[in-house]
């Protein structure tokens, strides 16, 4: 459904509050299980990324933080050469092998997971800086909905790797 | 309700409503006029599509 979204930004009327609707489902079901493990882990995690959320608008809005091409180039890459290293751990998994420290709780895990947070976080300021240009320069209807599903898809990412930090925190 | 919940419930509470309310205002004037700006290729894109129909 993302995928459809991505290549058909016309149809993100459509497209986006079904995939709002299906993530709701896996996400739910993702949190039903942090939560039996670590009782209270999923309010800490809502929390946390809807805080971050508000403080990075607030950044953005106020001119805290400058979405420059830099900045977009060096988020590019960071989130990409992340992408990278979850397939191959991800087709290493088919194999039965993984590359440890992504899972590890030890120091070089957190600090793995620390690194994504930020960067997912930081994505959210792109996001902020996409759906402000559409607004300013008259963009279609539709695009209302892509940049609302954007966003979506970066909170989403964002809310599970919160996640996982605080499960790797909890189970040292 | 233990303290975790109303601590980060009111976070979250607290996030979302600030997201709500700073998203209707624009942005700073300074961060829309600035000469280092982004420049979009999907709203441009969007742009050039809406012009055709």
């Amino acid at each position: 459904m993302a995928m459809v979204t991505v290549f058909k930004r016309q149809w993100a009327g459509l497209t986006a509050p079904a995939y709002a609707l299906l993530q709701g489902l896996a996400l739910g079901g993702i949190s039903a299980m942090f939560e039996m493990q670590y009782p209270g882990i999923v309010i800490q995690a809502v929390g946390l990324t809807f805080g971050t959320l508000a403080l990075l608008l607030l950044a953005y809005k106020t001119w805290f933080i400058k979405p420059t091409e830099n900045f977009r180039l060096m988020i590019f890459a960071a989130t990409g050469g992340i992408a990278v290293l979850y397939l191959v751990c991800f087709v290493m998994g088919f194999f039965g092998s993984s590359i440890g420290f992504i899972h590890s709780n030890g120091l070089f895990g957190i600090g793995f997971n620390l690194f994504v947070v930020a960067i997912a976080a930081l994505n959210l300021v792109l996001d902020f800086d996409f759906i402000e240009a559409g607004a300013e320069q008259g963009a279609p209807k539709y695009m209302e909905w892509y940049g609302a599903f954007s966003l979506m898809v970066t909170l989403v990412w964002l809310y599970l790797e919160i996640l996982r930090l605080l499960a790797k925190l909890r189970s040292r | 309700m233990g303290l975790n919940e109303l601590i980060f419930g009111g976070l979250a509470v607290l996030g979302i409503g600030v997201f709500v309310f700073v998203g209707r205002f624009r942005a700073n004037r300074t961060q829309r006029e600035r000469a280092d700006r982004l420049r979009w290729n999907a709203v441009n894109k969007g742009l050039s599509s809406q012009k055709k129909s």
